[in-house]
């Protein structure tokens, strides 16, 4: 549209006002990019402590300081050589953490959000540039208090990544941050609060801008029925975001006001008792904190699956050549994910002690947001059916994704049934699923759309050999890492043990265990590959046309990498993103060609 | 590498390296035979289907079956596991199936085809009916679970009245213990359990990490916590149930053992965190042989506490010897 507020604004000069404080919606995708990128380093080494722990519960801390002797004169005396248990609380929960609020959002709605939209609509920015910077920089408070938590006394927090109350919120007096409940629920556990209330403000105002240039800022001709299924997903998990963020917001204030002001919203009339010490009485509720925590977290485990669906649809036809099959069913599934989203938070409550008859309706709700996923599903399969499929990295995660997404949703059709789901509540199956949505879901989304636009982004081409041996292995080993963990929940293994030795029942599980912790610490190392790859090739990789794929979107109309205010001639948009295979003598049609 | 902990020359080791092998010998080949890619995918879900199958024949599934319910869950479990595992294969099947013919035949093109309505339809309308199926057979199961079956026994619906239970025990969650009180069975049950379970008589027996009971008995638990939640989970009961700080939440089971000719243990388990120690919440549920060795364990242990008492206010009354 011609009245775009921001074509008009000149290009910074300045290093800092170019790189740094930048209101250039590329400059800040990048930014968010690699933001993530160093987070899944962190996440990753945290996530290996767990399994050694796991795999080994007697040698871990042997096997650490062995690997990394710097380590050695670090571990306290008290632990006896073994890694104490509240230490492994936190690694999991800082995994969880760190995953999911710093690599797996980010990196999705905020790097390539930030990155693709404008571009992808024929906008020369966002909507509100600096409120769009605005966003980036409120991740530096999170980034800052989340590691920090670290260096507090007691440590990072330990309270798993869903801070249920009464362990997480449980305060001793005011102005007193030590928790008496655990080790690391105190000053730690403060500054987690504190961490993810700057991290979901800047994701709110990520989601109003999105959603403003979504609706007001695309190019002439280009309808909403015109979108590519990457914006229509950005613009879905946009809403989704604005609309769930407000209630974590809340929840999150509150439990730092129990936690510092000596409120009560979490602690019952009767107060808590810790040994021979008790907390006055209060007058909230424990099982408040979960319902407020999961009309937000059920939702944003929609917000950490939509993008990478829309992206690997993008990603699909341009290396299968063939029409996507099923555009509007694909954008009415999304929105039906989107809407159903929001009545399933109960499925996470079956055995919370919320009435049983509100479980069924929640199951039946469950149960059927299986389906829109399914209809995704057949829709890539018949895009497939019958295609030219060039295998190049990026297509090979986008297949990843596909063939992984199928056992993450079939294995939560379980969980939803609140009978079964009596025994695989908090088991190592619901740490199968979220592995096999996020992990082999949502992260070879992410690794197929970096492969994808990176010769957009920086100009120059990931390897495509690494990035087909990156694929290659981390299909092979994720599965071997994550896919036992089905085997575990359904012989009733919990999640979140620190040693599962100590049970009869669970000792013929422990070769399990010592399989996936290697198989984990392969799948690590596997990674690096990526991380080479990708650092690597911004100095040595092979220089990128403007559309290297032969793809149809808008954003391959601009130079790689696109210049500030993105396209030298505003695009005028003629048709759908998704012709291909024409005729005999035509392969593609952009969406600005004049023709057929 | 054996001063680094790890046995290395068992399966869990060595499998995850030949497997990492297998990947880069199917990249390599791949530069040749594009079909290695299907060859990868096909592998790796048969794969998993296979080991699926051998965990289970090895007895690394659902804990054998011990309560009255217990039937019923697991009936709906290979339900769904019957009906997820044919979608799995017929999706899965088309994928490496698509992947294995990744070009037309030689002079053709893909078609531009982009959407067919009947198809759609198709796939929409049978699963949707489908999962519709799935959810509605369990409700009965969950509703008996909970509470407002058919189990004449218990006395409300989803709520705690005065059942006609055999055993009515508390247990009470904390950091890191279970702490089990029983109602004195040869007295009549508490006509406000709630109130009972809030407050200890003399007559109760207490106990710490154990609950007694025996097959056919029913049980009515009553369960608390007052520091932080714990879930009370007993995989043979087929019981998961949270506690919640300033609640009191019901549950109950009726044992069913297999072998009911022995003592069957089983062990609790505490499956949410709820501290460094969450891990050692250990319990057990022991169920004896019959009724009658159950008495027996009661008789002796109410008198055992009762003499402990005495000789602790015995103890308490004795003038100070200072
Ligand atoms: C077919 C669609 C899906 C169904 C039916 C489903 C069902 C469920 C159910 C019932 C639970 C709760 C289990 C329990 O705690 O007892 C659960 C947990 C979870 N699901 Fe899903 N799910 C689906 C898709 C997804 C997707 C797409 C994602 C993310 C990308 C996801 C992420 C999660 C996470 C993170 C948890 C665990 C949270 C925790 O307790 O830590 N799920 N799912
Ligand atoms: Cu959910
Ligand atoms: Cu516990």
């Amino acid at each position: 549209m011609s009245e775009h507020p921001t074509t008009g604004h000149h290009a910074p000069t300045g290093f800092l006002s170019k790189y740094v404080f930048s209101r250039d919606h590329k400059v800040i995708g990048i930014q968010f990019m690699f933001s993530a990128v160093i987070f899944l380093l962190l996440g990753g080494a945290l996530a290996l402590a767990v399994r050694l722990q796991v795999g080994y519960p007697e040698e871990a801390l042997g096997i650490l300081t062995k690997a990394f002797p710097f380590i050695g004169s670090r571990v306290p005396p008290e632990w006896g050589g073994r890694m104490s248990p509240e230490f492994y609380t936190m690694l999991f929960t800082m995994h969880a953490t760190v995953m999911i609020f710093f690599v797996i959002i980010p990196w999705l709605t905020g790097a390539f959000g930030n990155y693709l939209i404008p571009l992808m609509i024929g906008a020369g920015d966002m909507a509100f540039p600096t409120l769009n910077m605005l966003s980036y920089w409120l991740m530096w408070p999170g980034f800052i208090c989340i590691m920090a938590s670290f260096f507090v006394d007691g440590g990072a927090s330990g309270v798993g990544w869903t801070a249920y109350p009464t362990i997480s919120s449980a305060a001793t007096a005011h102005g007193e941050l030590a928790s008496p409940a655990a080790r690391h629920a105190g000053a730690g556990h403060v500054l987690w609060l504190v961490s993810l209330l700057f991290v979901g403000v800047s994701s709110l105002m990520g989601s109003v801008n999105y959603i403003t240039t979504v609706t007001h800022c695309r190019a002439p001709g280009l309808s909403l029925w015109r979108m590519p299924l990457t914006v229509w997903s950005l613009f879905i998990t946009a809403i989704l975001q604005s609309v769930a963020l407000p209630p974590l917001t809340v929840a999150l204030m509150m439990q730092l006001l129990d936690k510092t002001a000596g409120t009560n919203f979490f602690l019952p009339p009767g107060g808590l008792g810790f040994g021979n010490w008790s907390t006055g009485p209060g007058g909230g509720q424990p099982l408040l904190w979960q319902h407020l925590f999961w009309f937000y977290s059920h939702p944003a485990v929609y917000i950490m699956i939509l993008p990478a669906m829309g992206m690997v649809s993008d990603v699909m036809v341009a290396f299968c050549r063939k029409p996507l099959f099923g555009y509007r069913p694909m954008v009415f599934s999304m929105a039906a994910i989107a809407g159903l989203g929001f009545i399933v938070w109960g499925h996470h409550m079956f055995q919370s002690g919320m009435d049983p008859r509100l479980g069924t309706g929640f199951m039946l709700a469950t149960i059927m947001i299986a389906l829109p996923s399914a209809v995704k599903t057949f829709n890539w399969l018949a895009t497939l059916w019958g295609s030219k499929i060039y295998f190049s990295a990026a297509m090979l995660n986008a297949l990843g994704f596909v063939s992984m997404f199928v056992i993450g949703g079939l294995s939560g059709i379980f969980m939803a049934a609140t009978p079964v789901d009596v025994v695989f509540h908090d088991t190592y199956f619901i740490v199968a699923h979220i592995h096999y949505v996020l992990f082999l879901s949502s992260l070879f989304g992410i690794y197929a759309a970096t492969y994808y636009w990176y010769p957009k982004m920086f100009g120059r081409h990931m390897s495509e050999g690494l990035g087909q041996l990156h694929f290659a292995l981390t299909f092979i080993l994720a599965n071997c890492t994550f896919y036992p963990m089905h085997i575990l929940g359904i012989g009733g293994h919990p999640r979140r043990y620190y040693d599962p030795t100590l049970y009869e029942f669970l000792q013929p599980f422990q070769p399990l265990n010592r399989f996936m912790t290697v198989s984990a610490v392969l799948l690590g190392l596997s990674q690096l590959i990526f991380l080479a790859n990708f650092f690597g090739s911004l100095v040595f990789g092979r220089r990128a046309s403007t559309n290297p794929w032969n793809a149809n979107t808008l954003e391959w109309e601009a130079p790689s990498p696109p210049p500030h205010g993105n396209f030298e001639n505003a695009p005028v948009v003629v048709r759908g993103p998704y012709e291909y295979a024409i005729s005999g003598s035509t392969d593609h049609l952009t969406q600005t060609a004049s023709g057929a | 590498m054996s001063n680094l902990f790890i046995n290395t020359s068992e399966w869990p080791f060595y499998i995850p390296i030949a497997l990492s092998i297998f990947a880069v010998l199917m990249f390599a080949l791949s530069k040749a035979w594009p079909r290695a890619w299907s060859i990868l995918f096909g592998s790796t879900l048969l794969a998993v289907l296979a080991g699926t199958m051998v965990a289970a024949w090895a007895g690394l599934w659902l804990p054998a079956n011990g309560a009255s319910f217990g039937g019923e869950v697991d009936l709906l479990f290979n339900l769904i596991l019957v009906l997820t595992t044919f979608f799995f294969i017929l999706t899965e099947a088309i994928l490496v199936w698509s992947l294995w013919n990744h070009k037309p035949p030689e002079g053709k093109s893909p078609s531009a085809i982009h959407g067919d309505h009947r198809l759609e339809l198709a796939w929409t309308i049978v699963p949707a009916l489908l999962l519709a199926g799935i959810a509605v057979v369990q409700m009965p199961t969950w509703a008996r679970m909970k509470g407002a079956g058919n189990e004449s026994w218990l006395s409300t619906r989803y709520e705690v009245g005065s059942d006609k239970a055999d055993l009515l025990v508390c247990v009470h969650g904390r950091q890191w213990e279970w702490r089990v009180r029983y109602h004195d069975p040869t007295l009549p049950m508490p006509t406000r359990p709630l109130d009972w379970a809030a407050k200890a008589e003399p007559t109760d027996l207490h106990a710490v990490n154990e609950i007694h009971a025996y097959p056919g008995a029913k049980v009515r638990l009553l369960l608390r916590t007052h520091d932080v939640i714990h879930s009370f989970f007993v995989p043979q009961l087929r019981i998961k149930q949270d506690m919640l700080p300033g609640r009191t939440t019901p549950a109950w089971f009726i044992p069913t053992p297999a072998d009911s000719s022995r003592e069957n243990r089983w062990e609790i388990a505490c499956a949410e965190l709820c501290g460094g120690n969450h891990y050692r919440m250990r319990g057990q549920v022991v169920i004896h042989p019959d009724k009658s060795a159950f008495d027996a364990w009661y008789a002796s242990s109410a008198g055992e506490q009762s003499r402990r008492k005495r000789s602790e206010k015995a103890v308490a009354s004795a003038p100070k010897a200072s």
